[in-house]
């Protein structure tokens, strides 16, 4: 995800701990919102599009599909399997709340609440061309 | 340093310092002698004078020469009709003075075109790399809005300048692209050495190019060159000069096709916005609760400030910049956006004025419902990428000026507090995020950028004798996004944005160097802080393909700063994640000492990794700048992993457009 003008600020976990650490240490993190999935419906995807265009496009473009290749570890988020985090509902909130792979931020405070977040992950698996 | 100095480690430093003479004492002794021949009027001898008063040094310090002193001192000797004539390349110079060619940046080559330049008064810089040289020259017009010259060999120098070209083409910088030697006659011939077709390869990188075959012709396409330059949307226009041309003799005007005085060779007149039109847009702007000027490029080039700013103020108007250049609107500012991205979303009317490099929509953090009025010079620019309520063909000033009287006055308080909101949150983001990176820094012993680019910023606002004096500037990767957040701009051209819209990483120390001279000279919007240091931020990256101009930098005494992030890698290295055997394509050695090199340049070099270490630094680098002239370079040791947002949270994240750090658009 990109263009992060309020980028998340985060328990400095990972101060000093090595890399393989980290990932624990992140894993670790109560799983923010995860008794708040709301429904999965057609409201849901279309807000979680119009934030998709806000904050996602320069790193993992207009159609998911990461073919900006200035940055060129986002995912391609229409292939699920090709996730950092994984790809269950709770993983893509976990990954866009928190951050995901070395490389993407936590998005949590840009988008302003959990069912933001949420909104998000709907959009997301919405961009799904297989099954994980 | 000889054989047995390097086994002892025994440098003249060193042994200045077993001498009792520190190496801050060495550095000020050398640059005091240099600074006081420049204030003594430069002679060529003060510059000999120039030693080092440490008893046991026989290796010679580092100096300029005499005979560049002697030559920067030479008064302008234009080429005149009488007598042997003018040569081809002094015909083109004569226009180039009397349209006020405002610089010259270049290396050695294309000699009979850059010495007829030189000699008929340009200012004229010459350095150690041409793809420098051109981002120099690209620099200087950043920072002033003035056309400005490059020039190489005709091959390789050349061909070392496309990245800048390029980088001044997205910015749509007038930079007159000059290069040649080899002559017509040797076309297609392999003829002696460096035979290249240039035209070709600034093809989509250039408004216009001619390679010049009839001698005759050559002050028909100076006026070419020029109408192109300073007519509409100005871009890169590049000229190549083949010897039969430039070296062509002349002894009357008579034998010169179209020589023409520049008032007849093209027009000043610039397009005024239509009376329906800016009945259009007073009243979309008074319908509108949230309204928003991006103004663009075009209103920096075309000096409509001062309009902007009655405009803005007239209607409560919110004002966000673009361009390669930052500063046409304060970014303290009450009304400025650009430190406010919560508001971006809010505005339901945007009017961008001289918005060169037009962003589409998804890529400036806008509503999607947000009405559009575009302002531009050419027509045929209407409408492209961003579809439009309302298109307006005028120059951007003369739009201006025609709003700032046809506006309603009006207070709109709502959006002026959600504004102020805006700003306060996003601080509070920023002050967070230092706090954040003081403490990382504190732990690993190694300066976090945030640190860096939040310090840069506090200590031009408050140990610099005028912040607004100070040009800064900068680039690279991570430091690029981070810093880009903290620095701000407060006046016309007070900071240049290298990677707009190329995102090349690597011109912006040499730009910075350019800027210093537009400084320097007082030139556009740098009048009135003459001789002021200018800060460069950038990365161990970016630096490499720049550093070799300090040496420029500290012949030609331009006062400049240069904050390097050094985090040991390739920012982008993140890029590897996906790839173990790959990461190491993305590495460098660590702990590289820019500082020592800087030293063999003839610069000030720092060396820090806290913050205190960096303060200091900074105060002592900007004191040699301000009295002594003297160039610095502060390496600040960090680790590559603060741009990972898994290891150092929040990381890297790109910045909301338009607004602080923006570079896309």
């Amino acid at each position: 995800m990109a263009s992060n003008p309020q980028d998340s600020k985060r328990p400095p976990c990972a101060l000093l701990v090595p890399a393989a650490s980290l990932l624990l240490c992140i894993g670790l993190l109560p799983a923010v919102g995860a008794h708040a999935q709301p429904a999965a419906d057609a409201a849901a995807v279309q807000r979680g599009g119009q934030l998709f265009q806000q904050y996602c496009t320069e790193c993992h473009g207009r159609d998911g599909r990461a073919q900006v290749d200035v940055i060129s570890d986002a995912s391609n988020l229409t292939l699920p399997a090709d996730y950092y985090n994984g790809s269950t509902d709770q993983d893509l909130f976990n990954s866009i709340a928190n951050g995901a792979g070395v490389a993407m931020p936590g998005w949590r405070q840009a988008v302003g609440s959990d069912e933001a977040v949420w909104d998000l992950v709907h959009f997301v698996k919405s961009l799904w061309v297989e099954q994980p | 340093m000889s054989e047995q100095e390097q086994q002892a480690g025994q440098g003249p430093v060193a042994r200045a310092e077993a001498a009792g003479t520190s190496r801050r004492d060495f550095l000020r002794k050398s640059a005091a002698g240099v600074g006081a021949a420049v204030a003594a009027g430069a002679s060529a001898s003060a510059f000999t004078a120039d030693q080092v008063n440490i008893a046991d040094v026989t290796i010679p310090s580092i100096r300029i020469p005499a005979d560049f002193t002697a030559s920067l001192a030479e008064a302008p000797k234009p080429g005149k009709f009488e007598g042997s004539g003018m040569s081809g390349a002094e015909v083109f110079a004569q226009v180039c003075v009397k349209e006020e060619l405002a610089a010259l940046f270049c290396c050695p080559g294309n000699y009979t075109v850059i010495n007829a330049l030189a000699a008929a008064g340009i200012p004229a810089y010459g350095g150690r790399m041409e793809g420098s040289m051109c981002a120099m020259a690209d620099g200087f017009s950043r920072a002033t809005g003035e056309v400005v010259a490059t020039s190489g060999t005709e091959g390789p120098g050349f061909t070392n300048m496309i990245m800048n070209i390029a980088a001044a083409n997205a910015a749509r910088t007038p930079l007159l692209v000059l290069a040649s030697n080899m002559m017509i006659a040797g076309d297609d011939r392999e003829a002696f050495i460096q035979t290249g077709y240039q035209q070709p390869l600034t093809t989509g990188i250039r408004k216009y190019g001619k390679r010049l075959i009839d001698p005759s012709r050559v002050h028909e396409y100076a006026g070419y060159a020029f109408r192109e330059l300073k007519s509409g949307v100005p871009g890169p226009v590049h000229l190549d000069f083949p010897a039969e041309v430039a070296r062509a003799r002349f002894k009357s005007p008579d034998e010169l096709k179209d020589y023409y005085d520049k008032s007849q060779y093209r027009s000043t007149s610039r397009p005024h916005p239509g009376a329906a039109e800016m009945t259009r847009v007073v009243s979309m702007l008074d319908k509108a609760q949230r309204p928003l000027i991006v103004a663009g490029q075009g209103v920096f080039q075309r000096g409509g400030w001062d309009a902007l700013m009655k405009v803005a103020e007239k209607g409560d108007i919110a004002v966000a910049t673009s361009g390669p250049t930052r500063g046409a609107f304060p970014d303290d500012h009450r009304l400025c956006v650009m430190a406010a991205p919560d508001a971006l979303l809010s505005a339901d009317l945007v009017i961008f004025v001289g918005q060169y490099c037009m962003p589409s929509p998804g890529e400036y953090r806008f509503s999607p419902d947000i009405k559009a009025v575009r302002v531009h010079p050419d027509q045929n620019d209407l409408g492209r990428n961003w579809p439009l309520d309302l298109g307006v063909v005028s120059d951007e000033a003369l739009f201006l000026a025609a709003l700032q009287d046809a506006v309603k006055g009006k207070k709109r308080g709502a959006w002026v507090d959600e504004i102020a909101k805006a700003k306060q949150a996003y601080q509070k983001h920023l002050d967070d995020t230092y706090q954040l990176g003081l403490e990382y820094s504190k732990k690993t012993n190694h300066l976090h950028p945030a640190v860096i680019g939040h310090e840069t910023q506090h200590f031009i606002d408050t140990g610099t004798d005028d912040r607004l004096a100070v040009v800064s500037g900068g680039g690279g990767w991570t430091i690029g996004l981070f810093s880009g957040r903290y620095m701000r701009a407060r006046r016309p051209g007070q900071m240049i944005v290298p990677a707009y819209q190329y995102g090349a990483i690597g011109p912006d120390m040499a730009m910075m160097m350019g800027a210093c001279a537009a400084v320097q000279r007082g030139v556009g919007p740098q009048q009135g802080y003459e001789g002021a240091p200018t800060i460069c931020v950038t990365s161990d990256a970016g630096v490499a393909y720049s550093m070799f101009e300090l040496d420029t930098a500290n012949k030609y005494r331009l006062p400049t700063i240069t904050i390097v992030y050094n985090n040991n890698a390739w920012g982008v290295w993140t890029n590897a994640a996906r790839s173990a055997r790959s990461l190491q394509m993305y590495l460098f050695q660590e702990n590289l000492r820019y500082d020592q090199m800087a030293q063999g340049l003839g610069a000030n070099g720092e060396y820090v990794r806290t913050v205190d270490e960096f303060r200091a630094a900074l105060a002592r680098a900007w004191k040699l700048a301000r009295d002594e002239k003297v160039s610095s370079l502060i390496n600040c040791q960090a680790l590559k992993e603060f741009t990972s947002p898994r290891d150092y949270p929040p990381g890297i994240a790109l910045n909301a457009e338009p607004g602080v750090g923006a570079v896309a658009h």
